[in-house]
């Protein structure tokens, strides 16, 4: 079966922009839940954290939030980077795959 | 005389607060943070050298196969796919008992492009999670990639095909899906558990039935949006769901 690159154009502006809707339409309704649990583990044992649970390598975006910024979409444009950032290196890769077939 | 009895039992008190928070706090981090995405500090030494061994040779001969056998046409899926499971996997659905489950995705990947591209696509996303969201620890990505990528792809792949040989219509590839989303599901939160023991970090006879428990539960949402996925796809882009599995 051949494909058109029309086609392909067409399902990955209807995917993106479905994860996208995706992200937008049920953000709010995570990020307004109160996680009870992360709130007793901070009261009781906000030590533990510091001490024991260092990350090896620190990341520009902790917890999916964009640093230092207070906005009301905050976690959806962290979501929306992440989103592209994965599609980048994916398609990247495969193209790699596709090209180089001997070399590997 | 009193305040040296006050404060002793007063020591012991904390000291004993201390311990039992101690114990606990493998299952209460375990549970904060939310699934299957191991930070650092919890495996030790040899768990993660071993598992990022482990996963780093899978890896390997994913990318073989891959090499070999992949066309133009799978790029587009590849990447949407990809980042579809990045986006599901931000939705914290909660879960009885104070927990939150997220979508793992690597069974919906297996069925459409196969295991080695499932495990392929979701190391390219946890690497991504790991080096710039900090949701799960670099030293336990080895064990991640495991735990969700080979274990959820190969394990979801196979009872996917084994349902679908038996139920041959369009019926079989929902009820495939669902089946094969939430054995995998559990599967990989049996083998974080077991990680998590081994190393000692939370008693095994503990952390099995935990995260066994809570995981069967999670196993039901993952099978339905499997199911919406691929029902969706059937809409859409049919063809999509007949590409050569790598």
């Amino acid at each position: 079966m051949k494909v058109s690159k029309n086609n392909i154009i067409l399902f990955i502006i209807f995917g993106l922009s479905f994860i996208i809707g995706l992200i937008f339409l049920i953000m709010p309704f995570i990020s307004e839940m109160p996680d009870g649990l992360e709130k007793v583990a901070k009261d009781t044992m906000g030590f533990l954290k510091k001490d024991d649970f260092l990350p090896v390598l620190k990341a520009p975006m902790p917890d999916y939030t964009l640093p230092n910024i207070k906005q009301r979409f905050n976690k959806q444009y962290a979501g929306i980077i992440g989103v592209f950032v994965v599609f980048g290196i994916t398609v990247f890769i495969g193209y790699l795959l596709t090209k180089r077939r001997k070399n590997l | 005389m009193k305040v040296f009895v006050v404060s002793v039992v007063l020591f012991c008190y904390i000291r004993s607060c201390n311990y039992v928070v101690f114990c606990q706090k493998g299952v209460f981090l375990l549970k904060k943070s939310d699934c299957m995405h191991i930070p650092d500090g919890f495996l030790d030494t040899k768990m993660w050298v071993g598992m990022g061994c482990i996963s780093s040779a899978f890896v390997t001969v994913a990318v073989r196969k891959a090499n070999k056998k992949i066309s133009e046409k799978h790029i587009p899926l590849f990447g949407v796919m990809a980042a579809f499971v990045f986006a599901a996997q931000l939705f914290n659905f909660p879960v009885g008992g104070g927990t939150s489950g997220h979508f793992m995705g690597a069974t919906l990947i297996a069925i459409l492009l196969g295991p080695w591209a499932a495990v392929l696509i979701m190391t390219t996303v946890l690497t991504v999670q790991c080096l710039v969201f900090q949701d799960g620890g670099l030293s336990a990505l080895g064990a991640n990639i495991f735990n969700m990528g080979i274990m959820g792809g190969f394990f979801g792949y196979y009872v996917n095909t084994a349902i679908r040989l038996l139920v041959r219509n369009k019926k079989g590839m929902f009820i495939g899906g669902f089946t094969a989303a939430w054995c995998s599901i559990a599967l990989s939160a049996v083998c974080c558990a077991f990680e998590l023991g081994m190393s000692g970090t939370v008693p095994l006879k503990i952390v099995v039935p935990a995260m066994a428990g809570i995981h069967v539960v999670i196993g039901v949402g993952e099978g339905l949006i499997t199911v919406a996925t691929l029902s969706l796809l059937l809409r859409v882009r049919p063809d999509l769901l007949h590409l050569q599995k790598i």
